[in-house]
């Protein structure tokens, strides 16, 4: 299925919701690549020839010790930062050749992403926060499709109230509600539950899964937590920069 | 097989005003914290050189507009001691309305006190400009001049200076005595209009009568310092030019001093000049430095804002809607300060002009301002323009990756946005400076301003070669630390280090 990028903005080039998991189609390729940090002490590597696919529908996760690359290979993906060689294509674009303008509108049509701690704009209400993925794309009804999301995600109650007045779960939750309002093919999340308690991060983990399913998007969780990471289609480990089929 | 996604001829399209008004509206109603610094130095600039340069253009532009009712007279001739020879009145009277005036020193005597005064005698023309005006009287209605000095039961009249009541216990209708005659006091002098044409140190309060009167009280006797004044006002469609050489030509053997509208007041429009341009050039310093300030604050808010810009970029804005976003944000608070810099300004400089203008006895109202206002207005914005540029360009930088990392991120203004804040700024100098009336000099005093900096930076980079050798390191290390010479980090940050200690600048 493919995506346009006109310059129109409208409904019909946001991924309309895929019922089923796999289709089968490679979303996104990593391949050969490696990526190096300057220092004093000489070039530090980060990753190291990484190649792996993703597949259309399927969730992941990504397992590895404190600073194996996990983030970075998130940001790589999500054409945050560029790889140092390699190449990475997500829907069939190479993200390395992309210009800024088609980059930024790749992330906002067909990428979502989730952090750790949350990031919120700190301005922005619960609903405008979920909406501005919508808003930037022109979409009319934005905010109704953000308010829905939101009391789907149990926050209807919640949707004036801006970061500082939520607790982490809920400030979580809005930051996947933001992630999937778009319905985007591909979720990056960068250890969604790694600071919320047990209960909490459970929450979160099975709303994540239920949209990513619901959406048929391909999610990419990066994670600790063996327990989540086993409920994945699929899994990949990391250690000093090098991927691993982990099952 | 892998899913595709078309981009062939795709372009951001989030600029549209709808959305820039959503995420502004948003900004501004979570509250503008991060940028008092910005926004107090915003206002310092404006109300610094609004003030003088208000001030400066409020007086300059009364002294000028007053020239006629100053001199008061198309032209002007002043003659010291005995006036002119009746054939040269009669040829001047052809040239249009003639008035006579003299001037000269007295002394007021009431009972047993004495007073020195500045006794003017003035014909019935008088003013031919302006208007003088007197205290209204007791029933509230304002007296005209000639029926105030003309002789009542053989007693002529006197306006007097309040001055001369105080000083000798006076009231209206008391008498005073100047020469050989006694004059009634009739009213009291509240403008005077050609007060400023006089040429002598006035030593007292004026004391106004006719003409006629002071011969008859025997105070024009050969040897007197007395000052005739015969001012002519040509009429409608009077070639101006060649009547002041025709004039000219009339010149008597004894010589007179011929003044016209453009010289009228200029000795204090000369004292105005050069107090406005002294001012002016402490006005621009404050802007120069005003702006600086707001430069630094505008880099600091961005700097501080790093990570919500890459959230913006993350959700798919680009970085055209950041400088949009940002850019109105700088715009809305920085014309707030401006407008309200402008308003203690113009009120400040408005009231200082007012009492200059009683001083001077010149006419004066609060509308002449709006030229001067507006164009510090103009002045300021594009300061403000250029002060943001820099910032507005971090903004656009600003990878999205930001929000992944730790820390301060780092801001990277590219060299050719630097240049045209630096070039808006120049510019905004440049108008202050060639808006005060000694450019020239101002444009020196500027030029040290902005020069001096970048001489400085210069001049510490030049030294650094001759500190290269052995003998100068020595003296170096033992004098300083090791840094001495170079500055840590790149020179764009040295704003940022100073600017986060100060008030107001906390995470937004």
């Amino acid at each position: 299925m493919a995506i346009t990028m006109d310059e129109t903005p409208s409904s019909a080039h946001v991924n309309t919701p895929v019922a089923t998991a796999f289709t089968g189609e490679t979303l996104a390729s990593v391949s050969g690549v490696t990526l190096t940090y300057p220092s004093a002490s000489g070039d530090v590597a980060v990753l190291n020839d990484v190649s792996f696919d993703l597949n259309s529908g399927e969730i992941v996760s990504l397992t590895g010790p404190s600073g194996s690359g996990k983030s970075s290979l998130i940001a790589i993906l999500g054409g945050l930062e560029p790889p140092t060689g390699g190449t990475v294509r997500v829907l069939d674009q190479d993200m390395t050749a992309l210009s800024e303008a088609k980059r930024t509108l790749l992330r906002r049509r067909a990428i979502g992403i989730v952090f750790q701690s949350y990031h919120l704009v700190p301005a922005m209400t619960a609903l405008q926060d979920v909406a501005l993925p919508l808003m930037l794309e022109g979409e009319v009804d934005a905010e109704e499709r953000a308010k829905a999301l939101l009391e789907k995600v149990g926050l209807g109650h919640r949707i004036e109230h801006r970061p500082t007045a939520l607790s982490g779960g809920e400030q979580q939750r809005v930051a996947v509600a933001r992630a999937f309002v778009a319905q985007p093919r591909l979720v990056l999340a960068d250890e969604p539950t790694g600071n919320l308690d047990q209960d909490t991060g459970t929450e979160v983990a099975d709303l994540m899964f239920e949209l990513s399913k619901a959406s048929g998007s391909t999610m990419l969780l990066v994670t600790h937590d063996r327990t989540l990471a086993h409920r994945c289609d699929r899994m990949l480990n990391i250690d000093r920069g090098r991927v691993s089929d982990a099952g | 097989m892998m899913a595709s996604l078309d981009t062939a001829n795709a372009q951001p399209t989030d600029t549209q005003a709808e959305t820039l008004w959503k995420l502004l509206r948003a900004e501004l109603t979570s509250g503008i914290f991060g940028l008092r610094l910005f926004i107090a130095c915003t206002f310092v600039s404006t109300l610094l050189l609004g003030m003088v340069w208000i001030l400066g253009s409020n007086l300059t532009s009364a002294i000028q507009e007053n020239g006629r009712a100053i001199l008061g007279g198309d032209i002007s001739l002043e003659v010291n001691g005995p006036p002119l020879d009746a054939p040269i009145i009669e040829r001047l009277d052809e040239f249009g309305a003639l008035s006579t005036i003299v001037e000269l020193r007295g002394s007021a005597k009431a009972g047993d006190q004495r007073a020195p005064v500045e006794i003017k005698g003035v014909d019935g023309l008088y003013p031919l400009y302006g208007k003088l005006s007197l205290q209204p009287d007791s029933n509230g209605e304002m007296p005209d001049l000639q029926t105030a000095m003309a002789a009542v039961d053989g007693v002529p009249g006197a306006v007097v200076e309040a001055t001369l009541l105080s000083r000798l216990g006076l009231g209206l209708g008391d008498t005073i005595s100047l020469g050989q005659r006694e004059f009634e006091i009739r009213a009291v002098i509240n403008i005077e209009p050609d007060r400023l044409s006089s040429r002598r140190f006035l030593v007292g309060p004026r004391v106004m009568v006719e003409l006629s009167e002071v011969e008859r009280a025997g105070l024009l006797v050969p040897g007197s310092l007395s000052e005739y004044r015969y001012r002519v006002a040509y009429p409608d469609g009077t070639n101006e030019a060649a009547a002041q050489s025709e004039i000219a030509e009339l010149e008597p053997s004894q010589g007179w001093s011929m003044t016209v509208t453009e010289d009228a007041g200029d000795r204090v429009l000369r004292t105005v000049e050069r107090t406005t341009t002294f001012l002016g050039i402490a006005g621009i310093v404050a802007l120069a430095i005003g702006l600086t300030g707001t430069w630094s604050a505008a880099l600091v808010w961005v700097g501080r804002r790093a990570r919500t810009i890459a959230l913006y970029r993350l959700s798919g804005a680009s970085p055209a809607l950041v400088v949009w976003l940002h850019g109105a944000i700088l715009v809305m608070t920085g014309v707030m300060a401006i407008v309200a810099g402008l308003v203690f300004a113009a009120t400040i400089a408005g009231y200082l002009t007012s009492i200059v203008a009683a001083t001077l006895h010149l006419n004066w109202s609060y509308g002449q301002m709006t030229g001067s206002v507006a164009l510090v207005f103009i002045t300021l914005l594009l300061g403000l323009a250029g002060a943001s540029v820099a910032a507005l360009s971090a903004a656009h930088q600003m990878p999205p990756g930001v929000a992944m990392r730790s820390g301060e991120a780092e801001l990277k203004p590219t060299a050719r946005h630097i240049a045209i804040g630096l070039a808006l700024i120049a510019v905004a100098v440049l108008l202050a400076v060639l808006n005060l009336p000694l450019a020239n000099l101002a444009a020196l005093a500027a030029l040290w301003v902005l020069w001096g900096p970048p001489a400085f930076w210069v001049g510490r980079q030049s030294c650094c070669p001759v500190l290269q050798d052995d003998k100068s390191q020595r003296a170096l290390r033992r004098r300083s630390s090791p840094s001495a010479c170079h500055p840590p980090g790149p020179w764009r940050f040295a704003p940022l280090r100073w600017a986060s200690v100060l008030p107001g600048s906390r995470r937004s």
